[in-house]
């Protein structure tokens, strides 16, 4: 996860009248140190200790246990949306790529400050992201949760590491993704 | 009743996950649903549609893990 960037990002934008958060929903890869959970307990002793690791100054929001925000708006493990005054949808990212993040913010909020003047009328439009993965911090974040979730990983990523070299149907390596090879 | 399948103890991939993160979660240009949360540090109960009352809400899901 990009948290520190997106600390960032959040207080360098706090005077522009952007309110950053974020939601905590169920763990992504569960270990032995900081495990699945059965209660909000346990939900809010793990986003206490991401709080602190991580130095998050940003409002911290708990989903409820069965995950009734994370599922409404996509279940996916790392999401970011951005979403304008009135709730009116402006961005959504199935990974948060911080510098992506703000290309959304900013022409969040040039349309909030400038739609009346320019007289813009929004409209629904796609495109591809990127961001850098850090797979040693990633790794390092398996290790903290525990021996399980490095080997629950390890197993089902390099079968698909090794499928999708041989097989152009076989699952992308980064979901997400959704580009297939193609025969032609 | 509790999704238990949704808190799961061990991971494994889920890319359809993605696939309906793009085709059914909701869209650019729609109204962003509301839900109640509860915030960590005051154990209040927050509705989401107070983060963009005002002001343009920048959200994040994630987990420590």
């Amino acid at each position: 996860m990009a948290a520190e960037e997106m600390e960032d990002l959040a207080s360098r934008y706090a005077d522009r009248a952007v309110r950053s958060a974020f939601i905590y929903t169920r763990e992504a890869h569960p270990g032995e140190n900081y495990r699945h959970h059965t209660s909000m307990d346990d939900k809010r002793a793990n986003a206490r200790a991401f709080q602190e690791h991580s130095g998050i100054k940003r409002q911290i929001l708990l989903d409820d246990l069965d995950g009734t925000a994370h599922h409404t708006y996509g279940q996916v493990p790392n999401m970011t949306w951005i979403i304008g005054r009135g709730g009116f949808i402006l961005y959504k990212a199935a990974w948060t790529g911080a510098r992506d993040v703000e290309s959304g913010l900013l022409q969040a909020l040039d349309f909030q400050e400038n739609r009346v003047q320019n007289k813009w009328l929004p409209f629904y439009s796609e495109r591809a992201a990127f961001s850098y993965r850090d797979m040693s911090k990633f790794k390092e974040g398996l290790e903290r949760a525990g021996p399980q979730a490095v080997s629950d990983f390890a197993g089902p990523s390099a079968q698909q590491r090794t499928a999708a070299e041989t097989d152009p149907e076989a699952i992308p390596s980064v979901p997400g993704n959704f580009f297939k090879p193609g025969t032609d | 009743m509790k999704d238990q399948s949704y808190n799961y103890s061990t991971f494994s991939p889920h890319p359809k996950e993605f696939e309906d993160f793009a085709k059914d979660a909701p869209k650019a240009t729609e109204r962003a649903p509301s839900v109640p949360l509860e915030d960590l540090d005051t154990g209040a109960m927050v509705a989401m549609k107070d983060l963009w009352k005002t002001d343009v809400a920048l959200i994040e899901f994630g987990s420590f893990t």
